[in-house]
């Protein structure tokens, strides 16, 4: 465990990652199991102060780049899928946060208080009657002396329960049209969170995400000043994008590693009686694998340049983000089916060793979080534009 | 060297005999003798450790599988050692 206030380099907080792995991986069956919230596993990353990972150095946090984001969130994929994808989803809510903080001292002052408190922060983006769609609202902030009225029937609210604040979109005034929305930050005590849904799921069990009814009444200064549109367009698509890249390929390299292991028993008997190893499963599991990694550390990579650039085309990140969701999602479940064709009965048994199942029903969900159909979409629309982005 | 550290030893060369290109030299080898040197590969390797994993009904962690493991018969033996030691090590 590490000193409160000490800044972790991003090689600190890979080990402290690691550390925190070993709890997530004792959690995990019983997570998975009972749809439980992980609560000692981000317990233990609370103690590794690992949930200020994203926020600036200069209010309280570790101040780390996506990439490196990325690449912890691939390290907690390993362990359990459902911690770390609360984790990432946290990460981009504070990053989200980080952008606005400039220019709101009262989201600046947030940010420190939830660095030094290891606050848990949630996103309340979805909602019914929308069509699944991150871009429109229906519920609206209702101006009611100085302060903001907000009522919101949430489709998904990840960890809910358990979070100390929540970032929300909504349409900006009563008036406003469905795409005019901003983001607006809400503290577990300003809100009355009603869970109007169950969550008992394939997978990602241990997210804890069903439907919520939100009601809440907040000091105008907490709503973000750019427009949703540019938080979204800058930081939340291609951020989560890439967070939950990491996070699945993690998931996939735990298969695989599983996969390795299980084989290399085999190749032992094989040995022993003579047989030749002659098996190229592992190698094409593995080679399928690796080129989802270094397609997140790729464009990692290059979104954390993006980042650096104000000007940068946010069509050409958007188009890119989209296509690494919509092939990683997709990617990764097939390296996992490819382990459990290694592994067979013992990679299609709930627990063991050589286990793939939970990693398998886990991956199921990676389709599902912004549908690829609607990414597909929106990509098939966006390079009508030009070509200059299939060339890049 | 205790009789442990002996079976090792033979167990590692009986091993390289059957599965690299080294062959009976492997039973002759200096305990120091760097094993890449002389013509191990890598493929080879794989074989010789998985043979000595189940001639000794060990699984050697991950952490200590490299190609620096198979630097010579000796360094292979003193991992093999240590393992020995720090999972039974307690009891004894």
């Amino acid at each position: 465990m590490t000193a409160p206030d000490r800044v972790l380099s991003f090689a600190e907080a890979r080990e402290a990652a690691l550390r925190a792995r070993a709890v997530l991986v004792e959690h995990a069956p019983a997570t998975d199991r009972d749809a439980a919230f992980p609560a000692e596993p981000v317990a233990a990353l609370r103690a590794e102060r690992l949930l200020s990972a994203a926020v600036p150095k200069e209010y309280g946090g570790h101040g780390l780049a996506p990439d490196e984001l990325a690449a912890l969130a691939a390290v907690l994929g390993g362990g359990c899928g459902s911690t770390a994808m609360v984790w990432a989803m946290h990460q981009l809510q504070l990053a989200c946060l980080a952008g606005a903080a400039a220019t709101s001292p009262e989201l600046a002052a947030y940010l420190r208080e939830a660095s030094a408190g290891q606050f848990l922060v949630a996103s309340v983006t979805s909602e019914a009657g929308v069509g699944g769609s991150l871009r429109e609202s229906r519920c609206a902030l209702v101006p009611d002396g100085g302060e903001l009225l907000l009522e919101k029937e949430a489709t998904t609210v990840s960890y809910g329960a358990y979070a100390d604040a929540f970032l929300v979109t909504a349409r900006s005034r009563p008036d406003a049209a469905p795409t005019d929305q901003v983001l607006v930050l809400v503290r577990a005590g300003q809100a009355r969170l009603t869970r109007t849904g169950e969550w008992d799921t394939l997978g990602m069990r241990g997210t804890c995400s069903p439907a919520h009814s939100l009601s809440a009444r907040v000091p105008a200064a907490q709503v973000l000043p750019a427009p949703f549109g540019e938080i979204a367009t800058r930081c939340m698509v291609p951020l989560s994008h890439l967070l939950w890249a990491g996070v699945w390929t993690g998931i996939a390299a735990d298969a695989v590693r599983r996969a390795a292991s299980f084989a290399r028993a085999r190749a032992r008997a094989q040995l022993r009686s003579g047989a030749v190893v002659d098996d190229p499963r592992l190698g094409r599991a593995y080679a399928s694998l690796r080129v989802l990694q270094d397609s997140v550390r790729q464009f990692g990579a290059d979104y954390t340049r993006f980042t650096a650039e104000p000007d940068a085309d946010t069509t050409a990140i958007t188009v890119r983000a989209n296509a690494l969701k919509t092939s990683v999602s997709t990617g990764c479940l097939r390296v996992v089916e490819q382990a459990l064709e290694i592994c067979g009965m013992a990679g299609y048994s709930e627990s063991g060793p050589h286990s793939v199942a939970r990693h398998l029903r886990d991956l199921h969900s990676a389709r599902l979080m912004i549908a690829n159909s609607r990414l597909d979409q929106s990509n098939s629309q966006l390079l009508l534009l030009g070509g200059s982005v299939i060339d890049a | 060297m205790n009789d442990t550290a002996r079976q090792y030893d033979a167990v590692i060369r009986e091993a390289l005999v059957t599965h690299s290109d080294l062959g009976d030299t492997a039973r002759e080898l200096d305990r120091d003798a760097d094993l890449y040197a002389i013509g191990l590969t890598s493929l080879h390797s794989v074989r010789v450790l998985l043979s000595v994993e189940d001639a000794l009904g060990v699984e050697i962690p991950e952490q200590h599988v490299g190609r620096a493991l198979f630097s010579s018969i000796g360094h292979f033996a003193d991992v093999l050692l240590d393992i020995a030691g720090t999972t039974t090590g307690a009891a004894r």
